[in-house]
């Protein structure tokens, strides 16, 4: 036998070789532990989480937000609680809001409708006087942002129980409510935003644009938000603990503060691990030569 | 037994270890919060199941994760037909479509009647795809495939270029901020700002050069503004990255949130 090979390994190289699945399991159980941790980590809101807050704190009283749910279970961690930040910002303001439902992501409309009853609740908003959840409509290509732009009660027909639009009694709301400029300001919930809102709404009619998307999208939207085009935006889960901060909620309606902390935590493994298999590489490099 | 058996063995005890540890736990936590609904406790119990079916990916491809991919995949389907089944072709088509014609039977038509029968030509215009399947009417479908693409193509070139342009003109900025440009800022920023400014354009200029590829880059001159571009992109990149692994990172801690309070019920 060679003696190199008789030679056993160190660490660094056992850790080159180490079977990912031991780090996955690592990685479950720091999250788990990060749970019970009882740190509060600061966090100071982005500036572009504080413009979707300045354009809802300027939103007209007299007209109506669009809130646009197309968002599905997988992103509901980060979804969630950007929704019911937003959704408690609008009701504490007393502005009057839709929810668009699109057939693309049906899950969108459920989740939209559970979560802006759970704050109506809280705030005493009626549905059909302050709040109405529109039906589903297809979604292809915005030609039916372009449709609903000139005729929203024609185009959406109905709310998400079947009655009609035009219902005065059922719906004393939507009454006020013709064509895109009684909407005062369009937020968007997505995994990634549709381009089609610039496209058909924004870049025509200048109503202003705000979008709530996960993290992992949010890269594709800082040049909107840089020229302007997306009023605001929130970015993911830490955007939505931003978001809580910035409407100074009482602790126990910041649900996105712990997910954010159990983040922060969990990034120092991931460091960690990166650390460690780099400094593994760089002295088996120096070893070879 | 040889290692992978081995590995198997010991995950698939190690989730039933926790499942049964985890029925006890939950047990006791019942007894303490006996306001908890059965449905509740039932659905945490599908869930967890469900979690763990799902993570299993993670040790490798195995039945108990299909299982469940096709779980999953069933029942968003499912969940997307019937919604569009009740809320777009029956609410939006087939009951105004309906109405109207009933309308008209009755002698009751009005000029919104006259609109919602003509829904009626959507409908067999949608159905014209379906002949995709006939190799002999093959050329019905081509006439919604030809006015699909034509009015996408149209929505789309309009839509690109509203969106596009303001991008460009972004992009130019005033890379030295004098008083009158911003006046409600110190001259420290309008200092700072300026040097974004620069910053922005250099980074832009360096990243463009890099997907110019019309002349050769010999000299050090012509190459050094490429690999900045290239380093930019990298950087990019990186922040990039760092947002993946943020939303991935949240949605376990959600999943890991929902064993521990919705199933275990920790407090």
């Amino acid at each position: 036998m060679e003696p190199d090979q008789a030679k056993p390994k160190t660490f660094l190289e056992r850790f080159q070789t180490l079977d990912r699945r031991i780090l996955y399991v690592a990685f479950f159980v720091f999250v788990v532990g990060a749970h019970f941790v009882p740190i509060r980590w600061p966090s100071t809101p982005a500036k572009h989480t504080r413009a979707l807050y300045a354009a809802i704190e300027n939103a007209p009283l007299d007209k109506v937000v669009a809130i646009d749910s197309d968002w599905f279970a997988g992103i509901r961690a980060e979804s969630e609680n950007q929704m019911r930040a937003i959704f408690h910002h609008l009701m504490r303001r007393r502005l009057k809001f839709v929810i668009l439902a699109w057939a693309r992501n049906p899950e969108g409309q459920k989740f939209g409708y559970d979560i802006a009853a759970d704050v109506a609740e809280e705030y005493g908003y009626e549905y059909g006087k302050d709040w109405v959840a529109f039906g589903m409509v297809p979604k292809a290509r915005g030609a039916e942002l372009a449709s609903m732009a000139k005729d929203i009660r024609g185009f959406i027909q109905t709310d998400v129980y079947g009655t009609s639009l035009d219902d005065e009694e059922k719906l004393p709301m939507m009454q006020d409510v013709e064509n895109i400029y009684d909407i005062g300001l369009i937020v968007s919930f997505s995994y990634g935003f549709d381009p089609n809102w610039l496209g058909f709404i924004q870049g025509v009619y200048g109503t202003p644009f705000g979008v709530a998307m996960s993290a992992i999208e949010s890269s594709t939207a800082y040049s909107f938000v840089e020229s302007g085009q997306i009023c605001g935006m929130l970015a993911g889960a830490a955007g939505a603990a931003e978001y809580e901060q910035l409407l100074d909620l009482p602790e126990s309606k910041r649900p996105a503060r712990k997910p954010v902390n159990v983040l922060s935590i969990s990034i120092v493994y991931i460091l960690f691990a990166i650390l460690l298999g780099n400094i593994a590489y760089l002295t088996s490099l120096g070893k070879k030569r | 037994m040889n290692r992978k058996t081995a590995l198997q063995l010991a995950l698939v005890l190690g989730i039933a270890a926790l499942f049964v540890a985890g029925f006890f736990y939950h047990w006791s936590r019942v007894h303490d919060n006996p306001d908890v609904e059965l449905k509740t406790r039932i659905g945490a119990w599908v869930g967890a199941i469900c979690v763990f079916g799902i993570l299993s990916y993670l040790h490798s491809e195995n039945v108990f994760y299909r299982v469940f991919e096709h779980i999953l995949l069933g029942l968003g389907l499912g969940f997307t037909i019937a919604n569009v089944i009740w809320q777009v072709l029956i609410a939006k088509w087939w009951e105004p479509m309906y109405a109207a014609y009933k309308a008209f039977y009755e002698g009751e038509a009005t000029g919104q009647s006259y609109w919602d029968a003509c829904l009626i030509v959507a409908g067999i215009f949608g159905l014209l795809w379906y002949f995709q399947y006939s190799k002999k009417y093959l050329w019905l479908s081509r006439i919604t495939i030809g006015v699909t693409a034509g009015a996408g193509a149209g929505l789309a070139i309009k839509s690109e270029s509203i969106r596009v342009l303001p991008q460009i003109t972004s992009t130019f900025k005033n890379v030295i901020i004098g008083s009158s440009a911003a006046p409600h800022l110190s001259v420290g920023g309008r200092f700072w700002l300026s040097l974004e400014n620069v910053l922005y354009v250099v980074i832009v200029c360096c990243v463009l050069y890099y997907f110019f590829f019309s002349f050769r880059r010999d000299s050090a001159l012509a190459k050094a503004p490429a690999n900045m571009g290239r380093f930019f992109l990298m950087i990019s990149f990186g922040a990039f990255f760092g947002n993946t692994f943020m939303t991935r990172v949240v949605i376990l801690i959600d999943r890991v949130n929902f064993l521990l309070h919705d199933w275990l019920m920790v407090q």
